[in-house]
């Protein structure tokens, strides 16, 4: 198995906790595998099934905060790491190939997954921070700043809220509780300015039950918390609503702890990143390495079916150049953005007086950065009746053409605080055949050409390969703080468990749509009335 | 059962990079293969989320060294 399409750049994130530690288990040579435990974890090589005790002490014990300290020495963590750096190091190739420095602090109590990405710009620390050290978000803040007033810098990117029972993006102090204070606030706005909106464990864009309308809402849901027959809740997992809640909060204290950046990923276990449909190979090992297994709709290593995870999704960073720093750098400033997997190109700015015609120019992108910000930027003090938006996105080459480009604008109420939302429709393929119906205010949808039994696809009949636009607030409220991103969608495709089910010759599983419409999710760019750098961050 | 596949950090950098021919040029990309910094910026596509044999659930499921 091949891509079709290299990427630019890895981050590998492993689980802080036992860092490396089994694996070492299994060379009969390290002193390692000489413990019960150890011989019985490497049998994960030869035999898995015997290795079973092992696993269950293990899994049991991460569960239960228990420290298995023999495991946890400074010599061990500080090897361990050493080994990934070095490994990260001989691929790194600027210019060309980009290995960053970076792990997981997997923080899950009562199976709340508040677990974060975290990034390091240059220089990695001495050892990674794990949720056995500690499971509260402020201590890996503490940990991050000691490193960065040491010259380590490095930024956490939060992820899978759909999946941490309302905790992501509780507009509280986690764990405690009660409402977020300056310092909190502050803390979680600087060390925290991305967040993941889709990756195999499911969508947390938006959810059907907080966003009613939107028709788009409801991609790749992911209803369990993991391993369980419980189901997350809903309120504070998703991104959309953590924006606008995070512009009520800053108007509280000053800071916005939310003020995210998009991002996506895989969270593949396999050592391999399947962001393309039709190269799926399964995101857990041998749990789900075949078809068969992950067509059966028996309980798989999430706790579902293996066909009810999504394939990865993508990072997008503009950047002035691949290197660590570079990417760090547009990390940092959150000009990223996320997909499904498809690699759409997509550019997006805000400004208060964008020409009509300025995504036709041949220097559109000089200009827009001159007069005004890309994505993830704050619009700059008020200076026009209404803002204006240049958005462009290119299709993926390997991938669907284009369906729509849309703007999602997010606000509170000022009176109770609710989250307020919209979305526009800002260019369309196929424009001779569909408009916006009046009553509905819809745009209806592009068709779909998916062969379900063959999971073939074709581009030649609908949607278009590039879309352009440059947009007015047409409900501007210049008192009220609000929050725009993009969301460009492809016509509809076929998904993975579609081609898994065509290569078995049968039908595709119930229970996932045999088509799916590929998507981006541009970082956002927020209007505060006080104007960008006034107001505080 | 057995699983076979690419395994060790390395191996996952080294897999990546085997096709990693740069990606052309699109309009609004200027410099993506010019070499040196662009300020208009390029898109550089990647995996922000992965796991190895290095991950306790990974090498649990049996993403193991071959």
């Amino acid at each position: 198995m091949k891509r079709r399409t290299p990427y630019d750049f890895v981050g590998i994130t492993d689980h802080a906790q036992y860092f490396g530690i089994f694996q070492q288990m299994a060379d009969p040579k390290n002193p390692l595998s000489q413990s019960d435990f150890g011989k019985t974890m490497a049998k994960m090589v030869t035999d898995p099934t015997g290795a079973g005790p092992a696993v269950s002490k293990l899994i049991a014990g991460l569960a239960a905060g228990e420290k298995m300290e023999e495991y946890m020495t400074p010599e061990l963590r500080i090897s361990r790491w050493e080994a990934f750096i070095a490994a990260a190091d001989k691929y790194n190739d600027p210019g060309k190939f980009t290995a960053m420095y970076s792990f997981e602090w997997t923080s899950q109590e009562n199976s709340s997954n508040m677990h974060r990405n975290v990034y390091f710009k240059d220089k990695p620390p001495v050892a990674p921070f794990s949720a056995l050290d500690s499971w509260r978000p402020e201590d890996l803040w503490t940990y991050m700043e000691v490193n960065r007033s040491q010259g380590i810098d490095s930024l956490a990117i939060p992820h899978n809220g759909n999946l941490s029972d309302g905790m992501m993006y509780r507009p509280e102090m986690y764990p405690e509780g009660g409402p977020m204070d300056a310092r909190y606030a502050q803390r979680q706005n600087t060390n925290e300015p991305l967040t993941e909106i889709h990756q195999t464990k499911g969508n947390s864009e938006a959810h059907p039950w907080l966003s009613p309308n939107d028709e788009f809402g409801n991609f790749e849901p992911f209803a369990n918390l993991i391993a369980t027959d419980e189901p997350a809740a809903i309120k504070y997992g998703y991104v959309r609503q953590a924006l606008v809640d995070g512009m009520t909060i800053e108007t509280k204290t000053g800071y916005n702890p939310f003020k995210f950046g998009i991002v996506a990923g895989g969270d593949i276990h396999s050592a391999y990143s399947a962001n393309e449909e039709w190269n799926w190979i399964g995101a857990h090992g041998i749990m789900d390495n075949t078809p068969q297994v992950r067509l059966d709709p028996k309980d798989n290593a999430t706790g579902e079916p293996g066909y009810a995870v999504s394939s990865a999704g993508t990072t997008a960073v503009w950047a002035t150049e691949n290197t660590r720093e570079g990417i760090f750098e547009g990390m940092q400033s959150k000009e990223t953005y996320g997909t499904t997997g498809t690699l759409i190109r997509l550019r997006f700015f805000g400004g208060w007086d964008f020409a009509k015609n300025l995504v036709d120019d041949e220097n559109f992108v000089e200009k827009a950065y001159k007069t005004g910000v890309p994505m993830g930027g704050d619009l700059p003090k008020k200076a026009g009746k209404a803002p204006t938006f240049a958005a462009w996105a290119q299709k993926d080459p390997e991938s669907g053409n284009l369906d729509r480009v849309q703007v999602v604008k997010g606000w509170a109420n000022l009176q109770t605080g609710f989250p307020q939302e919209k979305i526009y429709d800002l260019v369309w393929s196929d424009e001779d055949k569909r408009s916006i119906d009046p009553t509905t205010g819809k745009l209806p949808p592009v068709g779909n050409t998916v062969d379900i039994k063959k999971a073939t696809y074709s581009n030649n009949s609908i949607g278009a390969s590039q879309l352009r636009a440059v947009w007015t607030d047409p409900d501007f409220d210049p008192s009220v703080k609000a929050v725009y991103y993009v969301r460009v969608l492809e016509i509809p495709t076929p998904r993975w468990s579609t081609y898994d089910a065509a290569k078995l010759g049968v039908a595709p599983p119930k229970g996932v749509p045999a088509t799916i419409q590929e998507r981006a999710y541009s970082s956002p760019i927020w209007y505060s009335p006080a104007g960008a750098g006034v107001a505080k961050k | 059962m057995k699983m076979k596949m690419t395994t060790t950090p390395l191996a996952v950098a080294a897999l990546l990079l085997a096709a990693a021919a740069a990606l052309a040029d699109s309009p609004g990309e200027p410099g993506r293969s010019a070499g040196g910094k662009n300020p208009l910026k390029n898109v550089y596509f990647g995996e922000q989320h992965l796991h190895t044999q290095a991950s306790f659930d990974a090498y649990t499921v049996g993403t193991l060294a071959t």
